[in-house]
């Protein structure tokens, strides 16, 4: 085996931290680290656009992390202490581990791509750092491995937990491979993830990530299809955005009568 | 966020009376800083009665129904012998009256809704004449010849012609209207481009298009299958500009651009309020087939980026709970005004939410 590259999508990511100690507990290859950078002009132009200048003002002003959902981290932080992870800076955890890395302003930069045309590892585990393109995708023959905190086909885009429960759906996560499409890619796994008591959505969220993280390391060494198809899309599978304020009262108010057993 | 939707509303809907306030019998069409208030407008008027009948009764405005019929008896005495009414702001002074296939339209949509309402003969009078007169100016080709805005152009957003006429055909039955509303949407769909968008959908031949008219005409195509039960035929050719659209709007955070080509280029330094609104309309009445919240979940972000615009909390002043053309103020659509058709929409378009919400069980 070739090895597997990570991404991060900033230098500070716990998800891909403990993806990448896990792995390397396992004894899987790690050929490399992309770290998207915290601070380039991609990554604020991108902030501007979905969200206004008031998050960057909030935090040059130093009120907010830029970034900082302000979820709650209970469940991850119950995880890390479950495994003995100590929070390390990913390019100083690579360094150590004397995994190489590489900080690029966004993961889609020609840098990126250079770094896993040369690498050249059997799989990429995608840990964050933004929409891949196609030349990224390409670079490793679309065997690019993410974990998608909804089921899919049906909640395909962003704010998956959410869409899933106000659409009436299990919650779940998802290990697909990533293609040319939002989410469309040939799905390897689904893991359901049943509400619990006293759930709220912030650590259903979490409780994703940290399923994810398992999972995604799992699949690190699994035999992946040969045949790599992207599903054809269907009315069903519209694609979900960030709700809007009145959709995440709708659904605050809504979680209650959720937390009921649900079945696939 | 009801509350919050309720409370501008109402600030939209009081400006809407104070454009009737100083519209000596119809509505302003615009109120300017810098000038005032405009001459009333007869086109607007029109359709502004439903949103007055619809808004008042989420309101609880119990003189609703009192001020839609004044609008109505105001444009009664405007309408001429054929039935149509003529473009333009009105002014007593004006003696260059030519009729218009688009002002006639809307203020038939007012017509329609007074009809259904009270149930008066002057309406259903008003509304016959003008139907049968846009019926009679449909040439076999789905084209007026006679009264467009501009020259022999008829726009893709003729739509919205045809929708009120066919509201029309709905209470009269008269074929030959439903026949030349039906051939009017036919013209249009030879137009339909394969990335969605239609020619000619702006005020324009080949010129971006504003959201505004864009909106004009998907909404008109939507409410045409729904009328006619036709969906296939003419609502779901407007499906793939409105999901192009919703998902631009998505993607720039809740965002609209002004316009749009017919190659989808965008014009975005501003965003046309009007149009943000429509769309929003579109999309919520796309969603009463779809029954898909992501929908609904756009057309929450349009009404916001609407809602952010407007202040509401200065009760004496002019430009409460006014819509402004555009944003930034002196972006290209209705520079430094605040057109009285968008408030109608804005209106329109959280009323339509409210009501969508509530349905979902928002409280």
């Amino acid at each position: 085996m070739a090895g597997v590259v990570l991404t991060a999508g900033y230098d500070r990511s716990l998800h891909a931290l403990a993806i990448g100690e896990l792995l390397k507990r396992r004894g899987i290859e790690l050929s490399g680290v992309i770290v998207v950078s915290h601070f380039s002009v991609e990554r604020i132009r991108a902030v501007i656009r979905q969200k206004g200048l008031s998050p960057l003002i909030a935090y040059a002003l130093g009120r907010k992390r830029l970034g900082q959902a302000g979820a709650s981290l209970a469940p991850l932080q119950e995880f890390f202490a479950a495994q003995h992870i100590d929070r390390t800076p990913m390019r100083r955890w690579a360094r150590k581990a004397g995994v190489p890395v590489r900080l690029v302003s966004h993961i889609n930069h020609v840098d990126a791509v250079r770094f896993v045309r040369q690498l050249k590892p059997d799989r990429v585990i995608y840990a964050g750092g933004g929409i891949l393109r196609d030349a990224f995708i390409d670079a490793v023959d679309g065997r690019v491995l993410n974990a998608h905190s909804g089921p899919l086909p049906e909640i395909r885009g962003m704010n998956a937990c959410e869409w899933t429960l106000l659409l009436g759906l299990c919650p779940a996560v998802t290990i697909h491979l990533v293609d040319h499409g939002i989410d469309t890619g040939t799905v390897l796994e689904t893991i359901p993830l049943p509400l619990v008591q006293d759930d709220s959505i912030a650590s259903l969220r979490e409780r994703c990530i940290v399923v994810g993280i398992s999972a995604l390391v799992e699949w690190a060494s699994r035999p992946l299809p040969e045949r790599l198809t992207s599903r054809r899309l269907t009315p069903s599978s519209r694609q979900c955005f960030v709700l809007a304020p009145a959709l995440r009262e709708l659904l605050e108010q809504r979680l209650t009568q959720l937390l009921k057993p649900c079945v696939h | 966020m009801l509350n919050v939707y309720k409370k501008y509303l109402a600030a939209t809907y009081e400006w809407i009376m104070r454009s009737i306030a100083n519209g000596r019998g119809g509505s302003c069409a615009y109120y300017r800083p810098l000038s005032g208030w405009s001459e009333p407008y007869p086109e607007t008027t029109g359709y502004l009665v439903p949103t007055v009948l619809a808004a008042g009764q989420t309101l609880n405005r119990l003189d609703a129904p009192k001020v839609a019929v004044e609008l109505g008896d105001w444009l009664l005495s405007l309408q001429q012998g054929e039935g149509w009414w003529p473009g333009g702001l009105y002014s007593r002074r004006r003696t260059d009256l030519a009729p218009s296939v688009f002002n006639t339209a809307q203020i038939l949509d007012g017509m329609v809704a007074l009809y259904r309402t009270t149930g008066g003969s002057s309406w259903l009078d008003a509304l016959e004449r003008a139907s049968t007169w846009l019926a009679a100016g449909v040439d076999e080709g789905g084209r007026w010849t006679l009264g467009n805005y501009r020259n022999a152009f008829n726009p893709s957003y003729y739509t919205q012609v045809a929708w009120p006429m066919l509201e029309a055909w709905s209470i009269t039955k008269k074929t030959e209207v439903r026949n030349a509303a039906e051939r009017v949407l036919e013209l249009v769909l030879t137009r339909r481009r394969s990335n969605g968008a239609f020619n000619c959908w702006g005020f324009a031949p080949g010129q971006p298009a504003f959201t505004h008219t864009i909106a004009y005409t998907l909404r008109g195509l939507l409410e045409s299958a729904r009328i006619l039960g036709a969906w296939e035929r003419f609502g779901q050719p407007a499906l793939l500009a409105l999901e192009t659209i919703q998902r631009r709007c998505e993607l720039a955070g809740g965002r609209l651009a002004a316009a749009f080509d017919e190659n989808w280029r965008q014009t975005s330094w501003y965003s046309c309020l009007t149009g943000n609104a429509q769309i929003a309309l579109c999309l919520l009445h796309l969603e009463r087939k779809e029954t898909d919240l992501r929908l609904v979940n756009t057309a929450a972000k349009l009404v916001d980026s609407v809602c952010k615009t407007q202040r509401i909390d200065l009760p004496a002043s002019p430009i409460n709970g006014a819509v402004a053309g555009s944003n930034p103020f002196w972006g290209r659509y209705m520079t430094l005004r605040y057109p009285n058709w968008a408030a109608k929409y804005h209106c329109d378009a959280l009323c339509t939410l409210m009501y969508r919400l509530r349905q979902e069980g928002l409280h």
